[in-house]
């Protein structure tokens, strides 16, 4: 009687560490799979994939995305001021500052 | 003018203000007056940026700039006040400086050997399939005159040699090294007058980019670079509600996100003799998507703010000499590195 007692006791013992072992076994499982917030977009969401770009208007886009001419970057600029100003010491020039909130001939 | 009669200098106030060595201190004395006296401000401060003339001693040539509503130095004002000062502080050799000393190690410096590239980028106006033009003055979101975006790519000694052709014979096929194609592909996006789309190793859905040997010559290897890349961020869980005053500009798709499908096409020259590319001219164009103002979503987390779609066109060549400016996106550049 005891000793089935026992028994009875292990074997509720096993099951409800076994139980205990699966249901921390999904948590942990859970865990790894990567939660979906990638969504890979869809095909109809792509854009507009474009056709090659043809050899013969390479240059005609290049001047399209690069600045007019005449503008600001045809200022040979210089970008260290203790650089500049000895250049300026030298030539016995003056210098023209250009300061931005963020680099006015970079990102801003 | 300014060519002939100036040493023109261009600086970015967030890193000159607050570098910890002698030219940031320099800056920092020169910048505490104010301009002008009833304006109470620095010569230099605003996003907006201002213009000055000085002398190499640290000496502002105007005191006022009559009608400027940017009250900024008018150049020829600048001029004048340079040549009001005695001769004998105007000649050459009049102002002698200390030696720079030791530079902030803060301040972002190219790597030795290295090279660097020079990037633009426009959104522009038309169809990817028909024509494309520039964009006209008000084709813009705010009151001036369209600009590209600019930044710059700083690559590596070790980088751009590992471009050249492991097998010198015209024709021969190989791909874009990482270490180019990373920093090429965190540049494809819009910093002209928005914030760009910042891009990561997981928005990388697919490139493909591939260099043929063109010709090799006794003193020159020419390279051709063409291919596409597909970059996109992933797209919201929720619909997106738009900035009411900024609706006619944007998106309507109420699922819409970050994404750029370009193509790219470009030729690259390596001097055999002088070990150095001369000529490194790459554009892409496509189709993008990409935030304006804010990346995504603001304080309250309800509004986006995104670019309708557009072609969006990058050009890369090398930068002139001289011209260093610090890239935008130094954390992306090891964007195809583990």
């Amino acid at each position: 009687m005891f000793l089935s007692r026992v028994k009875s006791a292990v074997v509720m013992l096993a099951v409800v560490v076994m139980l205990g072992m699966g249901l921390a076994g999904s948590s942990w499982l859970a865990l790894a799979v990567p939660p979906p917030d990638r969504t890979e977009p869809r095909a109809s969401d792509a854009g507009k994939t474009p056709a090659r770009i043809p050899a013969d208007q390479f240059d005609k886009l290049r001047a399209l995305i690069k600045p007019l001419p005449g503008g600001f970057d045809d200022i040979p600029w210089m970008t260290d001021l203790w650089e500049a100003r000895k250049k300026a010491a030298a030539e016995g020039k003056p210098l023209l500052v250009w300061v931005g909130d963020g680099h006015p001939l970079g990102w801003t | 003018m300014v060519k002939e009669h100036f040493v023109p200098v261009a600086l970015n106030l967030q890193v000159e203000a607050d570098r910890k060595d002698a030219q940031g201190e320099f800056f920092r004395q020169i910048n505490k007056a104010p301009f002008p006296e009833t304006y109470k401000v620095p010569y230099f401060t605003g996003a907006s940026g201002r213009i000055h003339g000085m002398t190499a001693s640290g000496k502002f040539l105007c005191k006022h700039t009559p009608g400027s509503i940017c009250r900024d130095c008018d150049p020829t004002i600048a001029l004048e006040g340079w040549n009001d000062l005695p001769a004998s502080q105007r000649k050459p050799g009049a102002v002698q400086l200390d030696k720079a000393g030791k530079i902030d190690p803060k301040i972002p410096r190219p790597p030795e050997g290295g090279l660097i590239l020079q990037v633009y980028e426009s959104r522009l106006a038309g169809d990817l399939k028909g024509e494309l033009r520039r964009r006209e003055k008000h084709e813009t979101f705010s009151w001036g005159t369209y600009e590209p975006g600019r930044d710059q790519i700083w690559l590596s000694q070790t980088d751009w040699k590992a471009l050249l052709p492991p097998d010198r014979k015209k024709g021969a096929r190989y791909s874009l090294p990482a270490g180019v194609a990373g920093p090429m592909i965190a540049r494809l996006t819009d910093w002209s007058e928005a914030n760009g789309a910042h891009w990561q190793r997981e928005h990388v859905r697919s490139h493909d980019l591939t260099l043929t040997v063109e010709d090799v010559s006794a003193t020159t290897i020419r390279l051709r670079l063409e291919g596409s890349v597909r970059l996109a961020h992933d797209a919201p869980k929720e619909a997106v509600r738009y900035h009411q005053a900024l609706r006619p500009l944007h998106h309507e798709d109420p699922r819409a996100f970050a994404r750029y499908d370009a193509q790219l096409l470009g030729y690259l020259s390596y001097d055999l003799k002088r070990e150095s590319f001369t000529r490194f001219d790459v554009v892409a164009l496509g189709e993008y998507v990409g935030p304006l103002l804010n990346p995504y979503r603001n304080e309250d987390r309800q509004n986006f703010y995104l670019i309708k779609p557009c072609p969006l066109g990058v050009s890369i060549e090398i930068a002139r000499p001289g011209l260093v400016v610090p890239p935008a996106s130094c954390a992306t550049d090891g964007l195809l590195k583990k």
